[in-house]
């Protein structure tokens, strides 16, 4: 009669399968951080098309590569940014400013207020930032209104159907583990995304650790019940607290082939996407594309 | 200027007719010498808010000092059994004392809205804290509703096990601490996680029990029925040692493997309900234990299921608050229920017996169970002793109803498996032994619905598997009282169990 405890482990192919066309997709990271990029590749190869991508709140190279590949109808981010490479990210400022993709104007406090929202069930919470400015003109969604004699932006719910993070490890049953030197703090946006989901989260990870690890240091656990992929490097070329630094040269040789696009000279961005996406056939056709020795250089030493 | 003063000092920045927020969580980290010393001081017409923190309101009801409460629960379980805070109940009865009982999360709701709009609700959140910085700021490793308490106060006073130099990312920032007193030991007996554990002698004390006996006859929790000395080994009558197993295994049936499922306070019987079902037919199952760890281990039956220590052994901690709010998002499948009444409508009393102003019979509260269980698929209720007082036409008072998300509502008794249908409980199965007329002996509701089957007995493995997680006997002590004066277990079978059984239940 007694059974064993059911894993939830999948891999990066299979998870990519639950994204549909016109999905809204919750993606985890901030800046350089943490983004899920093996299934952001994934999601291109697939050539899913008029996403909703809730990422950020200040988004980073998942979106704008998305956003490049043509996968994406709508931004909800407080920003998309590569950093001091490109204050405003190429491929997103190209496709923004030519109305190929709508923008869900906020601020990175109403980005967690719209999730908050979607968390508790509720049609919209009321918020005192950004009352006077423009926002309500940018984002017709976000309405100023007067209540109980002062003024707030009611801020629309918003709920993922399904949310990709990228962590340091989790357990194979579903528990994610922040890693002990995370950078600003010990997480991002996890949890606000998982926890808005209307789907399945699901969880890349630089490694699946014992169960043991994490009853040890429960206190280290950000989520539980998620579906786990491997995929070592697979927030490259952003970095992963405590693992490795971001690859600067990766990011800004896409950065210069994604500032062409504004000249209209389409092509370095297209050899971008065939060498690391298209010919490089999954995760580990990526790595190769990339090279051992680059990816060895970014790794942080254990403390 | 040092916000670090006495104990004495701290104590005297409380004035008569202050609105005090209690930090802590049932015996957990409750803040025992700060409210001593105010109560010591004779402060009076005080009014509190807390979440459920029955020891807390114990300290100054006995003293006289408070008039008026909002705490959703009064009473809590230890290593003597279930009591209600005695003082709490008294202060009540000579109507000194006002208490509201709002379900948990409405409390929590309104203290998010007071910190949301500045507006307190509490002139100082009392707290107690692992550690305090010279600064003032407090790192907290359990807070439970602490947060939310500061927040919604205008001040906060602590007191702290330790002061250290420099706290890195305080719990509650400096800004909102006024003073801080250095106390060790200053939440005992509650427990400091990380600190020390719950001291069952002195909570004796605080409640006036001079020895490990049974408490005052005491009514059903939010988890459970049970009112029992737990510390003292009973023997135990074979048809009552077999019942509560066969409960407990009952339970355990009603866990689905893979689902969400939580408990709520005094819930040490669920809690092994759920351990046999892990360690059954449910390993996937995901168990939230209200103190605020995810899949605790649970390596033996514990006299109480609101232990903070099970922090310590488990996947991940959510605090209280955190709970809630999943549950609301639909993170929880199901949730165990206790009921004082339950009627065949299938609504559930955890408040009282009788007029509001002069009950018969006082529950400890209704604790988070109204919004709990308006959140989940599965409603799981237990009545340990099956009694057409407890399973009635009509419920006193309707702490909790079905609701529209409640896919099945399912309660379990010594006699039979009910099921919730639109007609009202129907018997779904009758254990071995019980005939239709014993049932409709024992129910006080009318009750159609088909004929039911016979529950299929505990296997031995489903035994076995109990007796290997409660190997000491725990949980006949935890379901004592069903008043069978059966013959006496053979040693060879359960050795542990050696003296007299406890009969302290159903004095209503």
């Amino acid at each position: 009669m007694t059974k064993a405890r059911q894993d939830r482990t999948i891999d990066i192919a299979a998870a990519v399968e639950q994204v549909a066309d016109g999905m809204t997709v919750g993606l985890s990271g901030f800046s350089y951080q943490n983004p899920p990029m093996a299934i952001v590749r994934q999601i291109i190869r697939r050539g899913l098309r008029d996403l909703t991508l809730v990422s950020g709140p200040t988004a980073g190279i998942e979106t704008d590569l998305l956003i490049g590949a043509g996968c994406v109808r709508r931004v909800v981010a407080a920003g998309v940014a590569l950093e001091r490479i490109a204050g405003i990210a190429p491929a997103f400022r190209y496709h923004a400013e030519r109305g190929d993709v709508e923008v869900w104007e906020c601020d990175e406090c109403i980005w967690y207020v719209a999730l908050k929202a979607g968390a508790w069930g509720v049609p919209y919470l009321l918020w005192r930032g950004g009352v006077g400015t423009s926002l309500p003109e940018l984002n017709t969604e976000l309405e100023e209104v007067e209540e109980n004699g002062g003024r707030y932006l009611r801020v629309p719910a918003i709920r993922p159907d399904i949310v990709f993070l990228h962590a340091a490890e989790a357990d194979p049953f579903g528990n994610v583990r922040a890693c002990r030197q995370a950078y600003l703090g010990r997480s991002f946006a996890e949890r606000a995304l998982a926890e808005a989901c209307n789907g399945a989260v699901i969880c890349t990870v630089e490694s699946i650790v014992a169960n043991e690890r994490v009853v040890a240091e429960p206190e280290w656990t950000l989520l539980h019940g998620a579906l786990v992929a491997q995929a070592p490097w697979g927030a490259h070329p952003g970095g992963v607290s405590g693992r490795y630094v971001p690859d600067l040269e990766h990011i800004r040789a896409y950065a210069r082939a994604a500032t062409e696009l504004r000249t209209g000279n389409d092509g370095p961005y297209r050899r971008y996407l065939e060498a690391f996406i298209h010919e490089a056939t999954d995760h580990d056709g990526y790595l190769r594309a990339v090279g051992d020795h680059e990816l060895r250089s970014l790794r942080i030493e254990a403390a | 200027m040092s916000k670090i003063v006495d104990l004495y000092s701290l104590s005297a920045a409380v004035p008569s007719g202050a609105t005090v927020a209690i930090g802590g969580f049932q015996l957990n980290r409750v803040p025992v010498a700060l409210l001593q010393a105010i109560a010591d001081r004779g402060r009076t017409d005080l009014e509190c808010v807390s979440a459920p923190n029955p020891l807390g309101l114990q300290i100054l009801a006995a003293a006289g000092c408070i008039r008026a409460a909002e705490c959703g629960f009064i009473g809590f379980q230890y290593e003597d059994g279930f009591v209600i805070a005695p003082a709490v109940r008294r202060a009540l009865a000579t109507g000194e004392l006002r208490l509201r009982q709002p379900d948990v999360y409405d409390t929590i709701q309104s203290l998010r809205a007071a910190a949301d709009n500045g507006e307190p609700r509490a002139d100082f959140a009392l707290l107690h804290a692992q550690r305090a910085d010279r600064n003032g700021n407090l790192q907290i490793d359990d807070p439970y509703v602490d947060v939310e308490l500061a927040h919604a106060s205008g001040a906060v006073l602590a007191t702290a096990e330790v002061v250290v130099d420099e706290i890195d990312a305080p719990t509650i920032p400096a800004g909102k601490v006024e003073l801080i007193a250095v106390v060790k030991n200053g939440a005992a007996p509650t427990s400091c996680f990380g600190h020390y554990p719950r001291d069952a002698a002195g909570v004796r004390e605080h409640i006036g029990v001079t020895t490990a006996t049974a408490p005052t006859p005491t009514t059903p929790a939010e988890g459970e029925a049970g009112a029992v000395a737990l510390s003292e080994a009973s023997t135990v009558a074979e048809d009552e040692a077999s019942a509560a197993d066969e409960l407990l295994v009952y339970m355990a049936r009603q866990v689905n493997d893979g689902e969400v499922i939580v408990t709520g306070l005094a819930s040490a019987v669920p809690m092994l309900a759920i351990e046999l079902a892990r360690r059954t037919h449910a390993p996937g199952l995901t168990y939230i234990n209200c103190i605020g760890a995810v899949n605790p281990r649970i390596d033996a039956a514990l006299p109480t299921s609101v232990e903070a220590d099970l922090r310590n052994r488990c996947e991940r901690t959510i605090e209280l608050p955190d709970l809630f709010d999943l549950a609301r998002n639909g993170g929880v499948d199901a949730m165990f229920f206790g009921a004082g009444q339950v009627d065949g409508r299938g609504n559930i009393n955890l408040s009282r017996i009788g007029p509001a102003d002069n009950p018969k019979v006082r529950f400890a509260g209704p604790a988070g169970s109204p919004s709990m269980r308006s959140y989940v698929r599965r409603v799981l209720i237990t009545v340990p002793h099956q009694l057409p007082r407890n399973l009635v036409e009509r419920v006193d008072v309707v702490t909790s109803a079905p609701a529209d998300r409640n896919e099945e509502t399912i309660l379990v008794t010594d006699a039979a498996i009910w099921r919730l249908r639109s007609n009202g409980f129907e018997p779904a199965s009758l254990h071995a032994g019980v005939t239709s007329e014993d049932l409709s002996g024992r129910t006080g509701f009318e009750f159609g619905g088909e004929l039911p089957t016979v529950t299929t007995p505990p296997s031995e493995s489903e035994l076995a598997a109990l007796h290997s997680i409660d190997a000491d006997g725990l949980r006949y002590r935890l379901l004592a009282g069903k008043g069978s004066s059966a013959r006496c277990l053979p040693a060879r079978a359960h050795p542990t169990r050696s003296r007299k059984p406890e009969k302290v239940m159903h004095e209503r």
